[in-house]
């Protein structure tokens, strides 16, 4: 079984926001309305198995704007495709529920 | 990065708590994105700080969740991507299982808790007592000289003036030295009079402790130099507490015991001597151009130079203390260095300071050990029972595929989950019993301010109830064998029988319970003798309805002995004439509290040996009406009078243990006895009275001189007017307490400048005495007696299982006609077997653990054949009555029911 089937709903939208452009922690909380303590965990999974990566930002940069490092993550290949195929079952799902139910034979 | 600026401290800590869980590689990059996260929140989300606190609550679960991708490795996490932690899952798995058997749990937790809180509780108290180092800078490097004597005398001396002059200037082992002696002073300000705690001190104590000044100076030497006295270094607390930490008081004025005192500094916060809490440090004064004499009560502290060593400091001080009589002819010679065996020795200041509670405090926390032993043996026996009846769903488990290794994680997350449950309610349990504890402790037990829960109990409680858990959590593994978990499944795990082996761990928990439980009701048994015995003990006095009360007079005020006595004498009637009293005296001494100084001691027409010197004897002053007033009896002779006394007679009183000493065929009566000094004037024995326990109820009574509070004028070598005093009330009065305010009032009536202060009953103060022995007694009865229930249920418990294991082979006996009677004896006797082989190692572990009690007890050997007897038959009894009910519900199996189930 792949790894794939296995995204879950809210790994989706965090992998979903990165792939619009949100880059860092805070922005992707924003982004997707899920707390700190939520995103973080999903970050580091998706992180390790290998579907995003992150760098650190530049130490004089962030200074110079009088405020904190941050951390930037980016889907990598393997997590755009991931996406793609979660966003298509998604799609495929909603479908499914929006059709109009059937009355009892 | 700087931490960002604006961050809650709590979100901080929360942060920097979750960290510690995330491998150290990732670690300072985790927390840094945390703190960053935060960060924004607060600049561009707008986040409370209560917001961020709640957030930083996430980050618990984030380090969890990264700990477990790190211990599973990246496949692992792969497969996980969908959901929880790993951890989160035992746990969960973990705390269901418990919910299922509740009993279990409860009991399991409950035992164990109370062991370690127990020992939780202990451990603060020698953390805090005996490990911790002294609130001093480099603690480790201080040390006290002193001087042990015997033969004329037996004891410990401290240094002399000239001694400590001589050490201090020609010792090569201390970066300084310092001396000093503690006592209480009369100050008096605005708010009326005050006893204040007082140090005299030289200034070089200051520099041997390391003390710095929290505001304008501590001491200096030329404080010390004779007639620049008059100044005062507040400690901090008293300042705080006295003059409400004003910087004011550098340079304003105090009266200190009559005599105006100028404050110069505040000492910084905490500073204290050795031993006492002070209030207001004042400067000794040291005069090297006095007569050196032979005085030791100037306590030491001392400073090890870099690098010295203890056994060389010890070198040096004695070879320093060898030159004595050479270099201080009118103090020492040769004579009193031989028949006092008078040397010097150098012991670290925490030894000194922590003396003799060290055992006090050791043994206790083995009781409480033993405690904790007894209860894990019976939680090991708890989890055996469960693994026994977990043993099919342990197969089931592994027949649908679980491994090995994920039943052990599932056991050990389990049983590490009970222990810690247990280590928390422990841990609370601790906290109850520390405050409980310092009610009970001997006011003797040195540093009891300073005892206080602290990390460390933390992490004590934490690694025995972490240990505690994963033993217990081994125990069922070693059920997990292949064949045992086809065989439970063949058989539905109803009727498998117990190997052989287990009934031996089982039966061996149960041997080393109630062995444990001799040794600790053993020490407990002793215990109680001892302190009977000790009770029994005639102090010498009468000790119910009576007060006493300590009262100074400032020396300005009252120069001379007439002046001393006339404040005494009017003292003592106007207490006499308040209600419900009877008598009253004044003393230098009250047994069993204060003890007394010790001096030459001469005897008329027995000229004294050149190199033979006198013996050092203690001495009483007392008012007339003392010995009445104390319940001391006359054996011979009469008491002091009012005629004694002004214009002195010179007379004096012996101890019953004086008169036997020095006139042990003839009378005492009539002889010319002298203190300090062998030429006339002598004072003549008037009287004999009982002995009395100056300092303990322990031991025999020493001799004793009572000579009356006004000395001869003539007496060259006369002892000062008493300045410091203890008056003792007799009264009908139900509680003598309820007389202090109506004293107190006396008092101020007379001078209102002089405070009356250590207002005790003579009931409390022979309390105190027994107070070492009643604490351990106390601590190791309830040891016992807990040890002695815990034992109890373990043997209960398992003769109880086994009973129920062999319901079927009862059956078959009672259905081929087996007795009642026949089934009771074996069951009884199985549990018999146990008890006794357990009361056997427990002799053995008594009789050897016997030699560390041995300093704690009194008029009882520690190997008290009756004691061990006592306990012996009480545990073999109390085994038979927890054995004779599951013996009963044996008798009680029906053959036919047992055979047909079977």
């Amino acid at each position: 079984m792949g790894r794939e089937d296995n995204l879950s709903y809210n790994a989706t939208l965090v992998l979903r926001a990165l792939s619009v452009g949100h880059r860092y922690g805070f922005d992707l909380m924003n982004a997707t309305e899920l707390p700190s303590g939520t995103v973080y965990p999903i970050l580091r999974r998706l992180e390790q198995g290998g579907l995003v990566r992150s760098r650190w930002e530049n130490e004089t940069d962030a200074h110079a704007q009088g405020r904190p490092r941050r951390r930037y993550y980016e889907a990598t290949a393997g997590g755009r495709r991931v996406l793609a195929d979660a966003l298509e079952r998604l799609a495929a799902q909603r479908r499914l529920l929006d059709l109009p139910a059937r009355g009892a034979p | 990065m700087t931490a960002p600026a604006g961050l809650p401290a709590r979100a901080r800590w929360l942060i920097a708590g979750a960290a510690l869980l995330v491998n150290r590689e990732r670690r300072a990059a985790w927390r840094e994105e945390w703190e960053s996260e935060l960060w924004y929140g607060a600049e561009s989300g707008g986040m409370t700080a209560g917001a961020q606190v709640r957030a930083a609550g996430g980050a618990w679960r984030d380090a969890l969740a990264t700990r477990t991708l790190r211990s599973n490795g990246p496949n692992r996490a792969g497969e996980r991507l969908l959901g929880g932690s790993a951890m989160m899952k035992e746990l969960r798995v973990a705390l269901r299982g418990l919910a299922r058997s509740p009993g279990f749990a409860f009991l399991a937790i409950l035992t164990l808790a109370l062991g370690i809180g127990a020992n939780a509780a202990l451990f603060t108290i020698v953390d805090s007592v005996l490990l911790r180092p002294l609130g001093y800078a480099d603690a480790d490097e201080l040390v006290v000289v002193q001087h042990p004597v015997s033969g004329n005398a037996t004891g410990t001396w401290q240094l002399s003036l000239h001694g400590f002059f001589w050490f201090q200037d020609e010792n090569a082992v201390f970066s300084d030295i310092g001396i000093y002696t503690a006592g209480s002073v009369n100050l008096a300000s605005d708010a009326g009079p005050d006893r204040a705690r007082s140090a005299l001190v030289s200034a070089s104590l200051f520099r041997a402790l390391g003390a710095r000044p929290a505001a304008g100076r501590m001491l200096q030497d030329a404080d010390n130099e004779p007639g620049n006295e008059s100044v005062a270094v507040l400690s901090h607390e008293f300042w705080q507490r006295r003059f409400g930490g004003s910087g004011d008081v550098i340079g304003s004025t105090i009266r200190i015991n009559g005599r105006e005192g100028v404050i110069v500094g505040v000492a910084e916060r905490g500073l204290t001597l050795p031993r006492q809490a002070v209030d207001v440090w004042l400067p000794m004064a040291l005069d090297r151009a006095s007569r050196p004499i032979n005085a030791h009560f100037l306590s030491s502290v001392a400073r090890l130079r870099d690098g010295v060593t203890l056994e060389a400091a010890r070198e040096n001080i004695a070879a320093l203390t060898r030159r004595l009589p050479e270099v201080l002819p009118t103090a020492y010679d040769e004579g009193f260095m031989r028949d006092y065996h008078f040397t010097a020795e150098v012991v670290p200041l925490r030894d000194e300071v922590v003396g003799e509670a060290s055992t006090t405090l050791w043994i206790v926390f083995g009781g409480v050990g033993i405690v904790l032993l007894i209860a894990c043996a019976n939680v090991a026996n708890l989890f055996l029972v469960r693994a026994e009846g977990r043993a099919r769903e342990v197969a089931v488990r592994s027949a649908l595929g679980a491994s090995r290794a994920h039943l052990t994680r599932q056991f050990m997350t389990e049983s590490v989950l009970l222990a810690l449950l247990a280590g928390a309610l422990g841990l609370f349990l601790a906290w109850a019993g520390v405050r409980t504890l310092l009610t009970l402790a001997p006011a003797a037990l040195p540093r009891l301010s300073e005892v206080a829960l602290r990390g460390s109990t933390l992490g004590f409680t934490f690694a025995i109830a972490l240990v505690a858990g994963l033993l217990f959590g081994l125990f069922p593994l070693s059920h997990l064998t292949e064949r045992r978990r086809a065989s439970a499944l063949r058989d539905g795990g109803q009727r498998s029988t117990a190997s052989r082996a287990r009934h031996r761990v089982r039966g061996a928990l149960v041997v080393a319970q109630v062995a444990l439980a001799l040794v600790l009701l053993a020490g407990a048994g002793l215990m109680i003798r001892s302190f009977r015995e000790l009770r029994a003990v005639e102090p010498g006095f009468d000790p119910e309805g009576a007060l006493t009360f300590a009262v100074s007079l400032p020396i300005v005020n009252y120069p001379t002995p007439l002046d001393a006595h006339r404040f005494w004498d009017t003292l003592l009637r106007e207490v006499r004439a308040l209600p419900g009293v009877t008598r009253a005296g004044v003393t230098t001494s009250v047994p069993l509290r204060d003890g007394a100084s010790c001096s030459v001691f001469f005897v008329r027409d027995r000229p004294v040996t050149p190199g033979a010197p006198a013996p050092c004897i203690e001495y009483v002053l007392v008012s007339p009406e003392l010995f009445e007033t104390m319940g001391i009896d006359i054996v011979q002779g009469r008491t002091l009078t009012e005629g004694d006394v002004y214009p002195p007679t010179g007379v004096a009183l012996v101890s019953r243990a004086l008169a036997a000493q020095f006139w042990p065929d003839g009378t005492a009566l009539g002889r010319g006895v002298r203190i300090f000094g062998d030429q006339p004037p002598f004072y003549e024995v008037v009287g004999v009275v009982e002995d009395v326990r100056l300092r303990e109820l322990q031991g025999p009574p020493a001799p004793l001189v009572y000579l009356s509070f006004i000395p001869l004028a003539d007496d060259p070598a006369s002892f000062r007017p008493i300045f410091s005093a203890r008056v003792v009330v007799r009264t009908t009065r139900a509680d003598p307490t309820s007389l202090t305010a109506e004293l107190r009032g006396v008092v101020a009536r007379i001078d209102p400048e002089i405070p009356i202060s250590e207002v005790e009953t003579l009931e409390a103060i022979v309390g105190a005495s027994l107070a070492r022995v009643s604490f351990v007694m106390l601590l190791l009865g309830i040891a016992a007696g807990v040890a002695l229930l815990l034992g109890t249920v373990g043997l209960y418990g398992v003769v109880a299982y086994v009973v129920n294991e062999r319901r079927t082979e009862i059956g078959i006996r009672m259905a081929l006609g087996a007795r009642v009677a026949g089934i009771a004896r074996m069951v009884l006797g199985h549990a018999l077997r146990l008890a006794v082989a357990g009361v056997i190692l427990g002799f053995a572990a008594a009789l050897g653990l016997g030699r560390v009690l041995r300093s704690q007890l009194f008029g009882v050997s520690s190997t008290d054949p009756l004691t061990l007897a006592f306990v012996a038959v009480l545990l073999l009894g109390v085994a038979l009555v927890a054995a004779w009910i599951p013996a009963r519900r044996a008798t009680r199996v029906d053959p036919v029911e047992t055979m047909r189930s079977a």
